[in-house]
């Protein structure tokens, strides 16, 4: 039986397992919930929180298990003129890319030989971005196979406005790859995990890579097609945009599809720019700030302390992201051009020069 | 043994997937799925390198052609009305066409399948042993930027020629109608 756990075979698919079950789709399916209570809180409102069993209604965690039913229960339906075979793939892809997202980035530092990551391939970064791009595709094909000229708008709009900010997230990780000088997501990790001046500040994206993490945010948010960039989905335009003719599952689909790539999205900001899973001065050995005395810790204890330090990083993110949607109003769809192609990408190539020339010189 | 021959049974799933897909893409009515089965097509080819150990290519492939090319083709078939566009095209005269260049390319493909006698020595330092040591987008990288570096930049200079070419001859239709 402890071989059978030794075996990388067995071990990866255990990983993929307890990825899956135990934090992407639990994690996705809370923050529908708490997507609806963060946004009560900004408009002064209670939210959600009258499904109960019984007298319990536990802040509303009901409503998730309601909306499921709903959901579930609802009819099976193609509108008249769709692509059948098209319309059924089409949310699929979205689903893909989100859930790929997660094998790639490790949720808290290696327990001896165990690792906490499911693939660390030398090209991380290039396989992350890879991987997002087929997010596209759902979004083109939903809003074409369903012979709706909303959801076709909509779908042009989408993969106008995705395909151009795919060419920024890309530039803007330009000047993070030098500053750490890998693609491989476990060095970029480590990278973090260093410090300025005898230990005191740690080398964290978002202070190597100021510049680049705002352009980053501002792809991932527009990737995402999130406010204040939901051009796509303009309720007030085009009514729900490419995927407009959907209900049932499928739209479910598409919903947690979008809450999992929030979820994944949230950990690719922690991952990157955040530091990860490090805890600022904490060491493999324990805390250590500048020429203070090691407190030694043990190894499962830090190891559990930067699981922690992550999730609460990914929250955070999360609440960043949520926030930003209910306060912010839509750019119209020419502004969202004007900003990627006239400010970001300058900018952007900017700071790689700079980047490169600080390289050089110190 | 066991990791062999996962991989070897996993190279004729992939390749077999394909082949189908390439000839759903040629024989396919609706222009919509020949666009979806070679997205396919270059979905398997980024599997197979990834087989190969060619990680860096793999990314490259799904990148590029995935990501983008492919994005481009579909969004230039959903701008078209399927049903009445495609009929007014006639194709006669390029199944000629077709049929020369693809004896052409099968006499260049057999022969080399037929010919084929297990592995080929790798020349240059692009071996599985270094990719294993140093990594495989260090060793392009090396490749590309220190011993082809004229070629590259000559290559960009090409791709800026093209991309302003296409601006001016946009811009010139653009103000006349103005």
């Amino acid at each position: 039986m402890l071989e059978l756990l030794i075996n990388p075979y067995i071990q990866t698919i255990l990983k993929v397992i307890f990825l899956i079950f135990l934090v992407v789709l639990p994690s996705a399916a809370l923050l529908t919930l708490m997507e609806r209570k963060w946004s009560a809180l900004i408009q002064d409102r209670r939210g959600p929180g009258r499904a109960n069993i019984g007298k319990f209604t536990f802040l509303g965690i009901f409503h998730i298990l309601a909306d499921g039913m709903k959901l579930a229960l609802k009819e099976d339906f193609y509108p008249a003129g769709t692509n059948r075979f098209l319309f059924t793939i089409a949310p699929y892809f979205g689903f893909f890319s989100a859930v790929t997202l997660f094998a790639l980035l490790p949720i808290t530092s290696p327990l001896g030989n165990f690792t906490f990551q499911i693939v660390d391939v030398n090209i991380g970064i290039l396989m992350i971005l890879a991987y997002m791009s087929f997010s596209i595709y759902g979004a083109v094909l939903a809003g074409w196979s369903t012979d709706n000229k909303y959801g076709m708008l909509g779908a042009v709009r989408a993969s106008a406005q995705m395909i151009s900010y795919e060419v920024f997230l890309g530039v803007s990780l330009l000047g993070l790859l030098v500053v750490y000088n890998s693609l491989r997501i476990s060095d970029i990790v480590a990278g973090q995990n260093e410090y300025w001046f005898n230990g005191l500040i740690p080398k964290w994206g978002i202070l190597t890579q100021p510049i680049g993490f705002l352009i980053f945010f501002t792809a991932i948010l527009a990737e995402m097609k999130r406010a204040p960039f939901d051009a796509p989905e303009g309720e007030s335009e085009i009514v729900a945009g490419f995927f407009i003719e959907y209900s049932g599952m499928r739209f479910a689909l598409f919903f947690l599809a979008e809450y999992i790539s929030l979820v994944g999205m949230a950990m690719l900001i922690s991952t990157l720019f955040l530091g990860s899973y490090h805890f600022p001065w904490l060491l493999d050995a324990g805390f250590k700030l500048g020429s203070l005395p090691l407190v030694e810790l043990p190894q499962w204890l830090v190891v559990f302390l930067r699981f922690i330090t992550f999730g609460g990083k990914v929250l955070f993110c999360c609440w960043l992201i949520i926030s930003i949607r209910w306060s912010l109003p839509r750019f119209k769809f020419d502004q969202i051009m004007k900003l990627g192609w006239n400010r970001l990408m300058p900018l952007g190539i900017l700071n790689l020069i700079i980047t490169i020339l600080v390289t050089l010189l110190f | 043994m066991e990791a062999s021959l996962l991989s070897n049974s996993l190279f004729w799933v992939l390749g077999s997937v394909a082949i189908i897909a390439a000839s759903v893409a040629v024989l396919a009515p609706n222009p919509m799925y020949s666009g979806l089965s070679l997205m396919l097509i270059f979905f398997v080819l980024a599997a197979i390198y990834i087989w190969m150990k060619q990680e860096y290519f793999g990314a490259m492939q799904l990148l590029i052609y995935v990501g983008a090319i492919m994005v481009l083709f579909i969004f230039m078939i959903m701008l078209l009305n399927t049903r009445t566009d495609f009929e007014e095209i006639n194709l006669n005269w390029r199944w000629g066409t077709a049929f020369l260049l693809s004896i052409g390319l099968m006499s260049v493909l057999i022969p080399a399948v037929v010919n084929f006698k297990g592995s080929l020595p790798v020349l240059g330092n692009y071996t599985e042993n270094n990719i294993e040591l140093i990594g495989a987008s260090e060793l392009f990288a090396e490749a590309l930027w220190e011993k082809s570096i004229l070629i590259v930049e000559l290559m960009s200079i090409l791709l800026l020629v093209g991309v302003l070419g296409a601006v001016v001859l946009t811009k010139k239709n653009y103000t006349d109608q103005i």
